[in-house]
C-alpha cells in the first residue's frame, strides 16, 4: 500500500494520530490564548469605562 | 533572561517572533516529512517501517526535552523567583505529555510488526510511561491547588523530584537488559546511523522542536493573559 511496504498501516496510523494529537495540542493552545486575549480586552474596557468620571 | 523577567516585554517579544516561528516550523516540517519519506531509504532489516521512527525517536527526544525545561523552570521558580519561571513550567507539561503519549503511541506501532509485540515492560518503555503518567500528575496537582503561589512551589518540588527520571529514561538500555534498541545518536563513539537516515532524523527532530517552541510561547502567552485576567477580577471585586 503505498509503496510502504507490508507494514504499511502501521506507518500510516503512527503518522495520522501523531499528526491528529499535535495538530489537536496546537488548536487547544491558540483556543486558549486567543480566549484568554478576548477576555483581557473586556475586561480592560469595562475598567476604563468605570475609571471615567 | 533578566530582560525576559518583565511579562509585558516577554508578551511582545513573543507576539512579535510567533508568526516566524510558525512559519518556521511549518517549512521545516514539510522539509522533514519529506526527507522521511522520499529521501531516506528502507532500512536493511525493518524495511519501509524504519519510517516510524522519524516521528517516534524525536517525539521522545521533546519528551524528555520537555521535563528538563520543566526543571530549570522549577529551579527558577523556587530558587531564582524569576517572575517566568511558573509560566514555562506549567506551559511546557502538556506539550511534553503529548510527545511522551506519542512515543508511546508509535512505540507500539513499530513494535508490533518488528518485535511481535506491541508492549514489553523492559526499561525503556516503562520508564517512558512512567515519564507520561509524571506529566500528568504535575498537571493534576496544579489543578487541585487553589493558590497559585502554593501550587508553584509544590509543583516545582515535585518535578525536580521527577528529574531522576529522565536519566533513567535515557540511560535505560544501557543500565539493563532491553528489548529495546540501544543508543543510536548520542554515543561516546558518535552516531551509529547511516548518514542517509541520519540527516532526515535530524531534519524531524529540529521540525518537532520547532513546534514545541511555538506550542510553549502560545501557551505561556496564554498563561500571562489569564493571570491578568485574575487580577483585574480581583481588581474589580476589590473596587
Amino acid at each position: 500500500m503505498l509503496g510502504l511496504g507490508p507494514h504499511a498501516a502501521y506507518i500510516i496510523v503512527s503518522y495520522g494520530v501523531a499528526a491528529l494529537v499535535l495538530l489537536g495540542l496546537l488548536i487547544w493552545a491558540v483556543a486558549l490564548d486567543r480566549g484568554a486575549s478576548r477576555e483581557v480586552r473586556r475586561l480592560e474596557e469595562r475598567r476604563r469605562q468605570e475609571a471615567k468620571p | 533572561m533578566i530582560s525576559l523577567a518583565n511579562p509585558t516585554r516577554f508578551l511582545a517579544i513573543a507576539t512579535a517572533i510567533l508568526p516566524w516561528l510558525a512559519v518556521a516550523t511549518v517549512i521545516a516540517l514539510i522539509i522533514g516529512l519529506y526527507l522521511g519519506f522520499f529521501v531516506a531509504p528502507p532500512d536493511y532489516q525493518q524495511g519501509e517501517t524504519v519510517r516510524i521512527m522519524f516521528v517516534h525517536v524525536p517525539a521522545a527526544s521533546l519528551a524528555l526535552a520537555g521535563w528538563t525545561l520543566m526543571s530549570i523552570a522549577s529551579l527558577g521558580v523556587l530558587v531564582w523567583k524569576h517572575p517566568l519561571a511558573d509560566v514555562a513550567a506549567k506551559a511546557a507539561a502538556p506539550i511534553g505529555a503529548v510527545f511522551a503519549f506519542v512515543t508511546l503511541f508509535t512505540g507500539a506501532l513499530w513494535g508490533k510488526p518488528m518485535w511481535g509485540t506491541w508492549w514489553v515492560w523492559d526499561a525503556r518503555l516503562t520508564s517512558m510511561l512512567v515519564l507520561f503518567f509524571m506529566y500528568l500528575g504535575v498537571m493534576a496537582l496544579r489543578a487541585a491547588i487553589d493558590e497559585p503561589a502554593r501550587a508553584a512551589r509544590l509543583v516545582a518540588i515535585l518535578t525536580l523530584i521527577g528529574f531522576v527520571n529522565v536519566p533513567i529514561v535515557k540511560f535505560s538500555v544501557d543500565w539493563w537488559s532491553t528489548l529495546h534498541q540501544g543508543a543510536s545518536i548520542l554515543r561516546m563513539d558518535g552516531p551509529a546511523i547511516h548518514p542517509t537516515i541520519f540527516w532526515p532524523l535530524m531534519a524531524n527532530m529540529l521540525a518537532y522542536a520547532l513546534f514545541f517552541l511555538t506550542v510553549h510561547i502560545v501557551l505561556m502567552r496564554a498563561e500571562l493573559r489569564r493571570r491578568r485576567i485574575r487580577s483585574l477580577r480581583l481588581m474589580a471585586v476589590g473596587a
